[in-house]
């Protein structure tokens, strides 16, 4: 079995071991997409005007004809588009778009730069689109520019594209909202040329976000003079031109994605970020004037992302970042893109409540899972959302405890939070809610693109998290913290798939753990263990028992001393197989463990002791994290429900009172 | 009569009928009982004999909360943090005022509206006793008085259903409507708040204003023996525009004291830590002592309303009543 592991393990990695050709010196990625781009905001038509000259190196081995190219905002161009189609399905767009809402990518043109055999090639007008997901004629999200000449391996073309864009009012984070723009997924962007010469290049779906390969951006943006923008990269300066507008370029290598934002209303603040054996790196705030106070727990946010992913599974590299503050309802918060991130938050907004802490631990958490370690989030989206999920959900808990319930009133203005109540990591911090309401919507292994929209975050993102969690408790912390820092630091700045997660996962615990993954991603399995009955009964005999050689009736005599017959039946209710715990504890302290397969949908204990029986329990250290149903894991001899029955009906039943008399109030 | 005569006043006659908070106390605590058991048994069927009966003992068990809301519809639905201390009564408070105070679940609507109804049967009887307070009252006179009214008074309830549905969707929905639409493009929280705030103030304004116009409507139909309930209401804003400042300012006053009342709660609302059979009790006699005197409270107001409604109108109401040697001792 080990051999076989190393063996699927070897080409996927091969390219890891190989150096890339043209590869700069110094050079973390491979750099074969790097972008030169100038782009002009006009903030009241809300169009930008750009051209990019993109240099793509073929890193494969056989040569490439075409350049295919996302287009993104063409998916909100009409409702045609294979994404708003989609939407239909989801909770997402569920708005409807007025006249000036919507938007486009037009390329203008394609022309083929000087260099090589594809010199001075005019590709304008012979491109196409491609619909290669859905087959959705409508569907304007991937353009494919065919080559004169092929782009043999080793071997870079250069390539210049120029486009004309309609800025949407913001679908899936990305628009504006009055002076407010948020800008992502805005450029004509080279999709990923796999091994076999076709490319990967999905249309933009409801469900799913993106992939690219690694490159050096170098963008100048212009925009209205004195509006405070925010980039991927660091700035390299700005130039004031003579029109009112000013020029901003900023730089950053080794990313695979470039965002930016600007507006006139943003504020800006600085801070530091230091942590003994991690890189320094320096944080710009831009936020929103009315949540000045929150500014230092945004900070606080980020330096806990940067401190423990960094100490738990590598050094986030870049030295800067940038933590955006969106506009109110802007719809662009919640979001990552390399070295820049959005969180969101409300002006009231009560500490211990989670927000907007939770979600900026989340977003900067994307730097590594999805900036720095690149999956393909059309594909395989869990291995960012659901590992960043699982490490947002320790690294608050580590940083700020548990959070407590925040309920919003009054159109959702004010907060009342209940500090009781607590939200546990392995649970609420892993969404195990979601989770169950989704178990059996999709199977994990299923390309994330085609999982059913409304529940496909359920999987991803919840039903990972989980299973890791699994994985935390039954391979313990240390070991599940160096199968996940090895995968960081084999996969930075690279492309892995799930094979070569579950390739290093057996390999750094040391056991074969195909059993495991076959349950929680290769099915749709969902587990549900219960203790079905428990009884312990006076061991007493009645019948024929064999006296001096002959069979003699006896009835009910009890021994002495008292002996209890204990009998438990556990049972699987649910198609998902793994072993588990089963805890038998008796009165007098006395415990009985056992690990139960669970391969038979049932199984009996029967233990006679001199005492009864007080409870048992499945999987006692809550190991099954996915088992939909824990309350029936365990079930006592003498029954207790009453009083926390009483307690919360009559809590219920206050509640209640008190709305009979509000409405009596108005009569 | 000044308003704070009405107001003291009126606190007296309500704690001179003991009885009749005992009554109308007793009948909503019974009306929720089926509903409370049904929950209790909704409780208890899920935790069983599990061990997680210990978690809820101690506080509330959020991975249990979220197994037993999937586990079925219907009034489970309804459970969960927002029944902790005194977050019932925001919640309640919240759902007054943008409307949604007239949507749920279905065994809770039903009971709304029996409570509406013994509401209107008691409320009959009620005002008679407040408006003649010298009168001997038995309890076959109090349900007397009550049959009565109670259809007179269920027409009432009717209209002013329909007239708040009215106020909810042709003035809070479409006021809602348009902050949404002025705040399009309004990058920041603050002014859609503002006027978000504003609007509540109006809509707690216009849910005074008929609040009170209904209160009167039924104070003269027992009063002045009026039978439409159309006219009985516009008798009630009739009185209310009538005598803005007496009528607004014993409402504020009685509000105040709500407010006060409220707020003790606020800070004295049992959370959700009970763990033995003692502080349960506890806690559950101090929600209900806190619903009795929401209750005393409403009573105030009907018998504050009615001593500033029969002081204005003088001894010719009181005639209609049938009893007009009442009318210099109610004046005096």
């Amino acid at each position: 079995m080990f051999r076989r592991i190393l063996f699927l393990a070897v080409p996927a990695s091969f390219l890891s071991l190989s150096p890339a050709p043209g590869q700069d010196a110094g050079a973390l990625s491979p750099r074969n997409a790097n972008y030169t781009i100038e782009v002009r905001l006009d903030s009241a038509q809300k169009t930008l005007e750009g051209k990019e000259i993109l240099t793509w190196r073929n890193l494969m081995q056989m040569p490439a004809q075409e350049l295919w190219f996302h287009l993104y905002w063409n998916a909100w161009k009409n409702n045609r588009s294979s994404w708003m189609q989609e939407a239909l399905l989801s909770r997402r767009g569920a708005r409807i778009p007025e006249e000036g809402d919507w938007s486009y990518c037009e390329v203008k043109s394609v022309k083929v730069l000087p260099a090589g055999a594809n010199t001075g090639a005019n590709l304008t007008g012979k491109t196409r689109y491609a619909s290669p997901d859905d087959g959705n004629p409508n569907d304007q999200t991937v353009l494919v520019a065919t080559l004169p000449q092929p782009v043999s391996p080793g071997e870079s073309v250069m390539v210049e594209v120029s486009w004309k864009s309609k800025i949407p009012r913001t679908f899936a984070r990305t628009g504006f909202r009055d002076n407010y723009f948020f800008i992502a997924q805005w450029f004509p962007k080279v999709g990923v040329c796999q091994a076999d010469g076709t490319w990967n290049c999905h249309q933009f779906h409801a469900g799913t976000e993106f992939f690219s390969d690694y490159g050096v951006y170098d963008v100048k943006m212009t925009v209205p003079r004195g509006w405070l923008l925010g980039a991927t990269g660091e700035p390299k300066g700005v130039t004031d031109n003579s029109d009112g507008t000013a020029t901003h370029e900023y730089v950053q290598a080794d990313v695979h994605d470039f965002a930016w934002t600007t507006s006139p209303g943003y504020r800006e603040a600085r801070k530091n970020f230091e942590f003994p054996g991690l890189k320094p790196v320096q944080m710009r705030l831009l936020y929103q004037p009315e949540h000045e106070r929150q500014v230092e727990r945004h900070f606080r946010a980020t330096q806990a992302t940067l401190r423990y992913y960094g100490t738990w599974f590598g050094e986030y590299p870049y030295g800067h970042i940038t933590i955006i503050d969106p506009a109110w309802e802007s719809g662009t918060g919640g979001m990552e893109y390399p070295t820049l991130f959005t969180c969101g938050s409300r002006v009231l907004n009560p500490a211990g409540g989670g927000s907007p802490e939770g979600v900026t631990v989340h977003e900067a958490g994307h730097q590594f899972w999805y900036g720095i370690v690149g999956n393909n989030e059309f594909e395989d989206a869990w291995l960012d959302e659901g590992f960043n999920t699982f490490s947002t959900a320790r690294t608050m808990d580590a940083a700020f405890g548990e959070t407590s319930d925040v309920f919003r009133l009054f159109r959702g203005y004010i907060p009342y939070m209940v500090p009781e109540i607590k939200f546990h990591r392995m649970t609420g911090g892993n969404r195990l809610d979601g989770y169950r309401d989704a178990a059996r919507s999709d199977i994990e292994a299923t390309p994330t693109f085609e999982y059913f929209p409304a529940t496909g975050a359920n999987i991803s993102y919840n039903k990972t998290a989980l299973w890791l969690s699994m994985m935390e408790r039954m391979l313990g912390w240390e070991t599940l913290q160096n199968i996940l820092s090895t995968h960081f630091q084999r996969w930075k700045f690279r492309h892995p798939k799930p094979d070569d997660f579950f390739a290093i996962a057996n390999e750094v615990s040391g056991r074969d753990l195909t059993y495991f993954f076959d349950q929680v991603y290769r099915k749709a399995a969902v587990f549900d263990y219960a203790v079905e009955s428990v009884a312990s009964d006076e061991l007493k005999t009645e019948g024929l028992v064999d006296k001096d050689g002959k069979p003699t009736y006896v009835k009910g005599g009890s021994s002495t001393p008292k002996q209890y017959q204990t009998r438990v039946v556990v049972r699987r209710l649910e198609d998902g197989v793994l072993p588990v715990d089963v805890l038998l504890k008796f009165e007098n302290g006395d415990e009985f463990r056992d690990l139960w397969d669970s391969r038979n949908t049932w199984k009996l204990y029967t233990i006679v002791k001199p005492v009864k029986l007080s409870y048992a329990i499945v999987d006692p250290d809550r190991k099954i994290l996915l088992d939909i149903n824990y309350t029936n894991n365990s079930r006592a001899l003498v029954p207790k429900a009453d009083f926390a029955a009483s307690k919360w009906a009559s809590k219920w039943m206050i509640a209640l009172q008190d709305y009979l008399q509000t409405l009596a109030f108005l009569f | 009569m000044s308003i704070g005569c009405c107001f003291m006043a009126g606190l007296r006659r309500v704690l001179r009928s003991p009885a009749l908070i005992f009554w109308i106390f007793a009948t909503s605590l019974l009306l929720t009982l089926p509903l409370t058991v049904a929950m209790r048994n909704a409780i208890k069927q899920s935790v069983g004999t599990s061990l997680v009966q210990q978690n809820l003992r101690q506080g509330l068990d959020m991975d249990w909360l979220g197994e037993f809301l999937s586990q079925g519809d219907g009034i489970r639905g309804t459970f969960g943090p927002r029944v902790v201390g005194f977050l019932p009564v925001l919640i309640n408070l919240d759902k007054l005022l943008d409307g949604r105070i007239f949507s749920a679940e279905l065994g809770i609507s039903i009971a709304g509206m029996l409570f509406l109804l013994v509401w209107a049967f008691f409320g009959g009887g009620i005002l008679s006793r407040y408006a003649r307070p010298e009168k001997l009252y038995t309890r076959s006179t109090f349900f007397a008085d009550s049959g009565e009214y109670f259809l007179r008074f269920v027409r009432l309830v009717i209209l002013s259903i329909l007239v708040y549905l009215a106020l909810y969707q042709w003035v809070a929905a479409p006021l809602f409507r348009l902050i949404d639409r002025l705040t399009r493009d309004t990058p920041a929280e603050i002014p859609e708040m503002v006027y978000s705030g504003l609007v509540f103030l109006l809509l707690a304004f216009l849910l005074m204003i008929l609040s009170m116009a209904m209160d009167y409507a039924k104070i003269a139909m027992v009063v002045e023996n009026r039978r439409s309930s159309i006219l009985a209401f516009l008798r009630g804003l009739r009185f209310v525009f009538s005598n803005k400042l007496k009528s607004l300012g014993l409402y504020l006053l009685l509000i105040l004291v709500g407010v006060i009342l409220f707020g003790i709660y606020g800070l004295l609302a049992p959370g959700p830590n009970q763990a033995n059979d003692f502080t349960l009790i506890v806690a559950f006699i101090g929600g209900q002592v806190f619903l009795i005197a929401r209750l005393i409270l409403k009573l105030w107001f009907l018998a504050g309303q009615t001593m500033l409604f029969q002081s204005v109108t003088g001894p010719e109401a009181i005639t209609a009543m049938g009893t007009p040697a009442a009318a210099s001792l109610f004046l005096s």
